[in-house]
């Protein structure tokens, strides 16, 4: 019942109501005897007949349009002709109801049936086809935006596609699809279903090469003009970002040697399906755990760590990764190859190297480029915080991370106050990213301090940066679970204090080489049996409101107490190894 | 924000949920007093839906108190069952069995503690496992009409069910993920524009099966705020007019990735009271607008996820009340939300 105003509804008059009253008596009666017939699976043309007239009245019943299929496929007569007849009550249907998924489900069967019907006959499935076309665009020009219209349009385009594999005289869909999606935006530049359209035509379906190669330059300032029109209109935007920053396929971001084992860090969440190590074969392991035991899924992660036997003893490595990640519309393969010396985290020397994100020469000058054109506009609107939000990311994505200003976020934040939290989620992660950085160049053996920062998350993809960190501070900021932190197998010292962690003390065990951990003022509980590194010398679990006696917590921790000192009193609750 | 009017903020000043307790009861309990209207009678293939909408929007009021209603809707649902199927549920009797149709009468059931009463429950199962297809996803139906809902209340059915060892798990995330756009969001089929409505399905349907580490939550969690308007009511697509059921569908779906504090939640819950009916009862789509039962059911919903209201705290995934989630020990999906 969506867009009835109240006020507008009139109470209808006695006389209507009788009417109506007697309409749903005859209704009613058609109906129940409807689903009756086709309980005893009773195929008659009379029925068919019934049928057609039950769904002229009501065309939003699934169960009728069911059973029109069932006796169109029994009947005798020539389905050719009754399908076209077919086609007419749906259209009329369409007319009325264009949001009814039965109705648009009812229309796809019948072109898929009509199709085989009219098979070998090209100008009648050209023709069929085109009449299909011309309806979906009617119908856009009612509701540009009706996704029921535009889904099934999509799937009369590849049906199109798949005929014309054999038809050397089809015509250029691909320029059908183009100019509809031209003649659309420019008619109304916020019609995103249209921007979605181009999106697709410029991505590569299932493997093959993308549809349309539109020209970046022309495509930007065209743009451009839209942007300038209407500043602050969400969906130009968005196809600038996906013009910008878009299409992007996983990259290696980190590949690193720790205790003479290989890890590999992508910039998104991927399946490693197939992989070979200096030429032999072997599997990589995503490198957290499932968070459920009942999990029967295989694994999507941004870090992966390499499993054998062998200790990597040799500078340079080869590695051949085939990669799966989400594309759209399929799940895109991709081959990952990784040819040099890994970061060896065991040694002191400092690497930048995880926070020299290489872009394509050609692609970068092209982002510089928009950077200007962004800057430029901003003078004119410097109150357009979609420009502010494409200048921050193509700054990010351009590595010039010492030159995204922080006051920014704030100025967005009062411009958009809605989403004020968000501002600050993006603020929290840039200054992370930046102190991060700073650190890479100082080395490993430093400890990186991110405290205090207003931290609610920490991305899959800004751990894997900072994989190698072996002192970190993470306290005063308002994580709620430990996360991708799990996998930072570096990690020697951890100091997550005065979070609001949940979970429980023994997934930290997962730290192989953890030798202090400080988990105080937090919401932890022990109830997990674990079995603590070697090497952990000092826990600290004060002001865990959950935790309310340490020995017993060190022995549900299956630390031995004896060789621990507990430190008690005052509140405290920690733990050292003698 | 083009494309869509402002309308009047309704003419009545803005009411909280708990002075109109009384009247969304009222409004509920006597959704279907006239079964003789035009409306009743062309609502019917939507019977199913209706009720748990009414039923799960009455527990969230705490009003779920009539034994006599409750045993006659058991039996209702019971008489749902499509003998023509292994054992799937239609949208109402004598109707063809589908997925969504199958899926709330197995609410209904859990709400009503009742579904132990649900004979031959493997017939269920077959018919949801019947459904799955070569590539992974759902069909509603025989018929084959499919979409990233079917996925969801496949997943959720064969979740309270205990039967997800019927299908092919990993088979079906793989084409739910084949659905994601590069905003980082799904559509209700692969390549198809991203839409707010099948963001709820794919991120629900996923957690459910604990493979939600392939989503971009930050991406994803950004399209999703960008749909609260200056209303402060969501839309479900860019550059659309803002609807009280996103309220439900983008707000769960938040939380299920915890980001539900990217949204102004005091403005969201402005737009929901402003959309009830102040005289009659009820919640409409969006301001001035008349109520119905499904939007009503969303708008309390969203109340409940943002505690805004005194109503019973909603499970986001299963979209059960989270009390009926514990009493019937479902697996636990989102341990800090669950723990409250």
């Amino acid at each position: 019942m969506h867009g009835r105003v109240k006020k507008d509804v009139v109470e209808p008059t006695a006389e209507e109501k009788a009417k109506q009253r007697e309409q749903v008596r005859t209704a009613r009666s058609l109906f129940a005897k409807l689903l009756d017939l086709r309980q005893s699976q009773t195929y008659n043309d009379q029925a068919l007949e019934m049928t057609f007239k039950a769904l002229q009245f009501h065309p939003e019943f699934p169960t009728l349009w069911g059973y029109r299929r069932e006796l169109l496929t029994r009947t005798e007569k020539p389905l050719e002709e009754l399908l076209k007849m077919e086609m007419k009550l749906v259209e009329k249907a369409l007319r009325r109801s264009q949001k009814v998924y039965s109705i648009w489900f009812h229309r796809k069967w019948a072109i898929e049936r009509l199709f085989q019907e009219v098979e070998g006959d090209e100008a009648k499935a050209q023709s069929l086809l085109n009449t299909e076309l011309e309806l979906c665009n009617q119908l856009l020009e009612v509701d540009e935006r009706n996704f029921h219209c535009w889904n099934h349009r999509m799937y009369v385009m590849d049906l199109m596609r798949t005929k014309g594999k054999h038809d050397p005289n089809q015509m250029d869909l691909n320029a059908i699809d183009l100019t509809l999606s031209t003649d659309l935006i420019n008619k109304n530049f916020s019609n995103y279903s249209a921007w979605h359209l181009r999106t697709l035509l410029q991505q590569p379906v299932a493997g093959e090469e993308p549809r349309i190669k539109l020209n970046l330059e022309e495509e930007l300032e065209w743009v451009q003009q839209g942007i300038y029109t209407e500043p602050n209109d969400q969906s130009v935007w968005l196809y600038h970002q996906w013009l910008t920053l878009g299409s992007t396929s996983p990259e290696i971001i980190h590949c690193a040697v720790l205790q003479g084992e290989l890890y590999m860090f992508f910039s998104q969440a991927c399946r490693l399906t197939s992989t070979s190590l200096n030429g032999s074969s072997g599997r990589f392991e995503a490198i957290l755990p499932r968070r459920r035991s009942t999990a029967r899924v295989r694994s999507w992660a941004v870090g992966w760590r390499f499993v054998t036997d062998d200790r990597i003893v040799q500078k340079t490595v080869e590695v051949e990764v085939a990669v799966e990640s989400c594309g759209t519309g399929i799940l895109k393969q991709s081959q990952c190859t990784f040819k040099g010396q890994p970061i060896d985290l065991d040694s002191d020397t400092p690497s930048t190297a995880t926070f020299e994100h290489q872009l394509p020469l050609e692609q970068s000058e092209i982002l510089k480029a928009e950077l200007a054109r962004i800057e430029e506009l901003l003078e004119i609107e410097p109150d357009c915080r979609w420009a502010l939000l494409a200048r921050m990311r193509l700054q990010l994505a351009c590595s010039i991370p010492e030159e995204t200003t922080l006051e920014d976020f704030e100025r967005m934040s009062s411009l958009d106050p809605l989403r004020a939290n968000f501002y600050a989620d993006s603020k929290a992660n840039a200054v992370l990213h930046r102190r991060s950085y700073d650190w890479s160049l100082e080395g490993w053996q430093h400890p990186l301090n991110l405290a205090n920062l207003g931290l609610k998350h920490l991305a899959p993809t800004a751990a894997a940066l900072i994989f190698g960190v072996r002192i970190l501070k993470l306290d005063e900021n308002a994580l709620k679970d430990f996360g991708p932190l799990l996998g930072l197998a570096s990690l020697i010292e951890l100091s997550v204090s005065r979070n609001q962690i949940r979970g429980d003390v023994a997934e930290v065990f997962a730290l192989k080489r953890l030798q202090r951990i400080d988990l105080s003022w937090n919401f932890l509980s022990v109830g997990i049996r674990g079995s603590p590194p070697q090497t952990l010398r000092e826990i600290d679990m004060s002001g865990n409101p959950n935790i309310l006696d340490l020995a017993d917590a060190l022995d549900l921790l299956m630390v031995d107490p004896a060789s621990w000192k507990l430190q008690v009193e005052a509140g405290q609750c920690l733990a050292c190894r003698q | 924000m083009a494309g869509y009017p402002e309308r009047s903020k309704a003419d009545a000043p803005k009411r909280a949920v708990e002075e109109l307790r009384e009247k969304h009861n009222h409004y509920l309990r006597h959704l279907d007093d006239d079964k003789e209207s035009l409306e009743y009678m062309m609502t019917e293939h939507l019977r199913m839906g209706g009720v748990y909408w009414a039923v799960s929007a009455m527990s969230l009021l705490r009003q779920l108190d009539d034994e006599q209603r409750r045993d006659d809707i058991i039996e209702w649902i019971l008489r749902c069952r499509d003998p023509k199927t292994s054992g799937g549920f239609g949208p109402n009797v004598g109707h063809d069995a589908d997925l969504v149709a199958t899926h709330y009468a197995l609410l209904v059931l859990c709400m009503f503690d009742a579904l132990e009463r649900l004979p031959h429950r493997g017939g269920v199962v077959a018919f949801i496992a019947g459904l799955q297809q070569a590539d992974g996803s759902f069909a509603s139906d025989a018929w084959g009409e499919v979409d990233v809902r079917f996925a969801y209340c496949a997943l959720s059915s064969l979740t309270i069910l205990d039967a997800l060892d019927q299908i092919d798990v990993d088979a079906c995330v793989d084409w739910i993920l084949r659905c994601m756009n590069y905003e980082g969001s799904f559509g209700p089929v692969p390549r198809a524009e991203s839409h707010a409505a099948y963001v709820f399905c794919a991120v629900q349907a996923l957690a459910l099966v604990d493979a939600l580490e392939a989503v971009d939550v930050d991406r994803l969690g950004w399209w999703l705020c960008e749909r609260q308007t200056p209303s402060g009511g969501f839309n479900g697509r860019p550059e659309k007019a803002p609807d009280v059921c996103y309220s439900w569908w983008i707000l769960s779906a938040l939380v299920t990735l915890d980001r539900a504090h990217w949204i102004d939640m005091e403005k969201l819950a402005d737009f929901i009271a402003l959309a009830q009916d102040q005289e009659d009862g009820g919640i409409a789509d969006r301001p001035g607008d008349v109520p119905d039962v499904f939007h009503t059911f969303f708008g309390l919903a969203g109340l409940s996820l943002m505690r805004k209201a005194d109503l019973a705290p909603i499970h986001c995934v299963y979209a059960l009340p989270l009390e009926v989630v514990h009493r019937m020990h479902l697996p636990v999906i989102l341990s800090m939300y669950e723990r409250g």
